[in-house]
């Protein structure tokens, strides 16, 4: 690596060498002032442009290399239906993904800034929520006699969450917080891709390692001990479409689409505006760009010439226009002196 | 194969025609594991394991084997995990 390093270096030098040299080709008697300054500029840039150029690849090159040096697997990237810059989310994924969210991932993980009418209208109708929300018990008021009570669940409502608070989340995990899922496919480097392998990436741990009580083996996890058992199995869920197999890596695929979504609800909308910006845009500057032509077509078709026997004939020609002009002016003169004559 | 960590009971069900269902993403794995590289890979990953399990004072531990292992074998099921699922 240092060696290719060093060699790249100085092919750079020695292009921003003969860049130089090919400019200091040109004869510099016509411009005996400005020469020094312009070749001594010109050596500058290339200096720095190679400068540049060394930095960057040496920033590069250590990113990959630190990147490689990691305590985990980099998850492989699957092939999702969303990726893409006119793709969608699969909204039965989502909503599977939610199904399995409520039976499995619930009884650690909370979603709190998810509230159930953010799914109407995505993966379910506003009854099929309503019915979702009212089956939660909430804690409310305090009423007119200053006293709290629960209630079913409405709309406005958000997800409940397993434990009152962190450190709750903590006693209840031998030291372990189970993170709040809203942002996760965000927060993670690999984002979907990485919680997909981490679902389904579990296996023995390799020889050596020392796995404490409580933890278990996960490749793709920081470390490898992960205090999450392996959840995601076959027929853990059972999907309302007979058609859909609930094997464990279509679970974890549809709890990962679900958690996609929660990350990034506007994702859709974002991408049909950049279709309706990429095509109005489009008709806007085409029709900008005639202007431009029409309003500057008589600048930019302008020409201006400089032949010398033009400008001789044309000085001649004024003379003799002055000459006669001159003559008729005379003429004028002599007339009107006749006719004071006359009038005497 | 690492993955297949449970012993697989038997269980009578009612329905012979019912299916076991198969995960596709354990059925990719252990085609995938039967290639050439992911299967030297693994072979060296099982050589590390009996070296290090065969010694009662090293501190060698076998992840970097197995975290090429399981790069490759996930690489390879992933190019075509998600055409077999819905």
């Amino acid at each position: 690596m240092a060696n290719k390093f060093r060699s790249l270096n100085s092919k750079l030098f020695q292009l921003a060498m003969s860049g130089i040299q090919r400019t200091s080709v040109r004869p510099r008697i016509s411009f005996p002032g400005r020469g020094s300054g312009f070749t001594g500029n010109r050596k500058l840039l290339g200096a720095l442009g190679a400068l540049t150029g060394t930095a960057g690849l040496l920033i590069y090159a250590l990113e990959t290399s630190v990147d490689a040096s990691s305590d985990c697997v980099h998850p492989a990237h699957q092939h999702w239906n969303h990726k893409g810059l006119l793709s969608a989310l699969d909204k039965e994924s989502v909503r599977r993904g939610y199904t399995v969210y409520k039976e499995v991932c619930s009884s650690c993980h909370s979603l709190q800034y998810m509230a159930y009418r953010n799914l109407v209208g995505v993966c379910m109708t506003e009854a099929e929520a309503k019915a979702e929300a009212e089956a939660i018990t909430v804690r409310d008021g305090p009423n007119e006699e200053g006293e709290y009570y629960e209630r079913p669940g409405k709309l406005s409502d958000h997800f409940p969450s397993p434990y009152a608070n962190e450190e709750a989340a903590r006693s209840a995990n031998n030291g372990s917080y189970p993170p709040d899922l809203s942002y996760i496919v965000s927060a993670r480097k690999g984002g979907e891709d990485y919680v997909f392998s981490l679902l389904t990436g579990y296996c023995d741990p390799p020889a050596g390692f020392a796995l404490r009580d409580g933890l278990y083996f996960n490749p793709y996890f920081s470390g490898g001990a992960i205090a999450m058992g392996k959840v995601v199995d076959n027929e853990v869920v059972s999907f309302e479409d007979p058609n859909v197999p609930a094997s464990a890596a279509q679970i974890a695929k549809d709890v990962c689409v679900f958690l996609k979504w929660t990350s990034e609800p506007e994702t859709d909308e974002r991408r049909l505006l950049l279709i309706k910006v990429t095509l109005i845009s489009t008709f806007l500057i085409g029709i900008s760009y005639y202007i431009k032509r029409f309003k500057w077509s008589t600048l930019k078709s302008r020409k201006i010439f400089f032949i010398p026997e033009l400008e001789a004939q044309a000085k001649r020609e004024a003379e003799e226009a002055a000459k006669a002009a001159r003559k008729a002016k005379e003429q004028e003169c002599n007339k009107c002196e006749n006719q004071n004559e006359k009038k005497d | 194969m690492a993955f297949n960590s449970r012993v697989l009971v038997p269980v009578l069900k009612a329905d012979d025609d019912e299916k076991e269902l198969v995960d596709p993403q354990a059925a990719l794995r252990e085609k995938c594991q039967a290639k050439g590289h992911i299967a030297s890979l693994y072979n060296k990953y099982q050589e590390c394991n009996d070296r290090v399990n065969g010694k009662s004072k090293t501190t060698e531990t076998c992840m970097e084997e197995l975290f090429d292992f399981v790069a490759e074998l996930d690489h390879c099921v992933a190019h075509s995990l998600f055409s077999k699922l819905k």
